[in-house]
């Protein structure tokens, strides 16, 4: 069966209520069941991403449930939890984040990253985009289409992330691992408590020096894990 | 293929949800059931009163019960012990419901330990209809159902039948209020108080409460002479299947 075929086969039981997504052979459409009134998010990709296999068996607040992951002949198709809420970086078009909101955040991003690093998975596209708060204040790192095992001997073939938010391996110097999500972390971090890139306006204190470990060029000088940035939190 | 444990569609052997009830099939995949509020244990003194005064009450309903009731036909051993092998074996279904630990604004008439719990709410709709409350999720006890725990948009027009397993001890106010086409609702247990403004004033029809041969009036505390309760009718109940 083909993704198309399931997509179709899909829609007799789901209406499509909105394209969230659509690049890179990967279609993210969110659907709603016909009868339940409950909806879901499909991801279709053209090739294998593992991590979702991983996240089939894992339960974590902070990171959105993976119902199924379907492998087809043309790729793969993940069922995925429906998240409604604001995204950070939607949040922060409104102000800028307080030590102790952005500090929430981020130990909700690294507790979905002690799972996912747990599994030998780095995320690779950490961003405000990809970060959404619910009404309930529950905080899920989404979106983990560029994320890689760090287990494969090959180097990383394609860059992957975003601009800003990418490491200095990411872009082709090293290879990737954990330390590259805390690189964008650092980012992330500073970006939430002044609006701008570390490189051009670094936070004051105590972030300010937190900032400056996660975003150090060379990857043996930041945390070397979630656990220790946590602590420095 | 296989089918779905709980509304037996037919799926592919390597699924892992179901797609027709929006149900994970790998248990490991529960969503998060328990919200816990952590709420202040109650002074032991209390407890000790409460005890005392529960052993009162039970002493004069048990000298009650002793009283020869010929209208009631009674089972022999071996008859009960078939209609209790006879009672219908439910799925699992916590994952779809929200649960909070409960807080001392809860009656210590039902002596809660503080790990016990409440329904608080519906994640899941059930595509039958059909609601089975079991008295323990995740192993902690459920106690209760709170107010409006069934009153979700998504959830309220779906309820067609409850039905509650033995140790549940309360029904709140208002908790199936919004159930407009609640029809049947099942006691497995024999003594359960049931707050008045329960059940929705306005239905669909006639609400039937069905409860084994074993219980009567004075176990069950229902407010017949209440507006909601005025029109339900009571059925004798084997604890067979629900459908």
């Amino acid at each position: 069966m083909t993704r198309n075929e399931y997509i179709k086969n899909i829609r007799k039981l789901y209406s499509l209520s909105k394209l969230l997504s659509d690049k890179n052979d990967c279609t993210v459409l969110l659907l709603k069941h016909k009868t339940l009134d409950k909806k879901l998010v499909l991801r279709s990709f053209g090739e294998k991403i593992a991590a979702y296999d991983e996240l089939l068996s894992v339960n974590c607040e902070n990171l959105p449930l993976i119902y199924d992951s379907i492998t087809l002949d043309d790729g793969q198709i993940v069922l995925e939890e429906y998240i409604e809420g604001l995204t950070v970086d939607e949040i922060m078009q409104s102000g800028r984040y307080r030590f102790k909101g952005a500090v929430r955040v981020i130990g909700a991003v690294c507790n979905a990253l002690c799972v996912l690093h747990g599994s030998d998975i780095v995320h690779r596209d950490i961003k405000p985009q990809n970060i959404i708060v619910d009404k309930n204040g529950r905080v899920v790192l989404l979106d983990l289409n560029a994320s890689r095992r760090i287990s494969d001997a090959s180097k990383d073939t394609v860059i992957m992330g975003t601009v800003g938010y990418a490491s200095p391996e990411q872009l082709g110097v090293t290879q990737s691992d954990k330390r590259t999500d805390i690189y964008a972390l650092g980012v992330l971090m500073n970006v939430m408590l002044t609006g701008e890139h570390p490189s051009v306006k670094i936070a004051k204190g105590r972030s300010g020096r937190i900032v400056r470990k996660c975003t150090s060029i060379n990857p043996k000088d930041r945390y070397q894990s979630v656990k220790e940035l946590l602590n420095a939190l | 293929m296989k089918k779905c444990p709980f509304c037996n569609a037919v799926l592919t052997d390597e699924a892992n949800f179901c797609l027709y009830c929006m149900t994970s099939l790998d248990r490991k995949q529960k969503t998060t059931v328990i919200e816990i509020k952590k709420r202040k244990a109650l002074p032991i003194i209390l407890i000790f009163t409460v005890i005392l005064l529960i052993s009162v009450f039970s002493f004069i309903i048990i000298t009650d019960d002793n009283k020869e009731n010929t209208d009631t036909p009674k089972q022999t051993s071996s008859e009960k012990e078939d209609s209790r092998n006879d009672r219908a074996v439910y799925p699992e279904v916590s994952y779809i419901y929200r649960a909070a630990v409960i807080g001392d604004d809860y009656s210590s008439a039902y002596l809660p330990d503080e790990n016990d719990i409440i329904i608080t709410g519906v994640e899941t709709a059930d595509i039958t209809g059909i609601y089975y409350i079991p008295d323990h999720i995740d192993g902690k006890r459920v106690l209760g159902i709170d107010p409006l725990a069934f009153s979700d948009e998504s959830i309220r027009d779906s309820v067609i039948k409850v039905i509650l397993a033995d140790g549940i001890k309360n029904i709140r106010e208002n908790a199936f209020a919004s159930c407009i086409n609640m029809s049947d609702i099942y006691f497995m247990g024999e003594s359960i108080h049931i707050t008045a403004d329960a059940f929705s004033r306005e239905r669909n029809g006639i609400l039937k409460i069905h409860c084994s041969e074993s219980c009567d009036d004075r176990n069950f505390r229902l407010y017949k002479n209440s507006a909601q309760m005025y029109d339900a009718v009571y059925e004798y109940w084997d604890g067979g299947v629900v459908s």
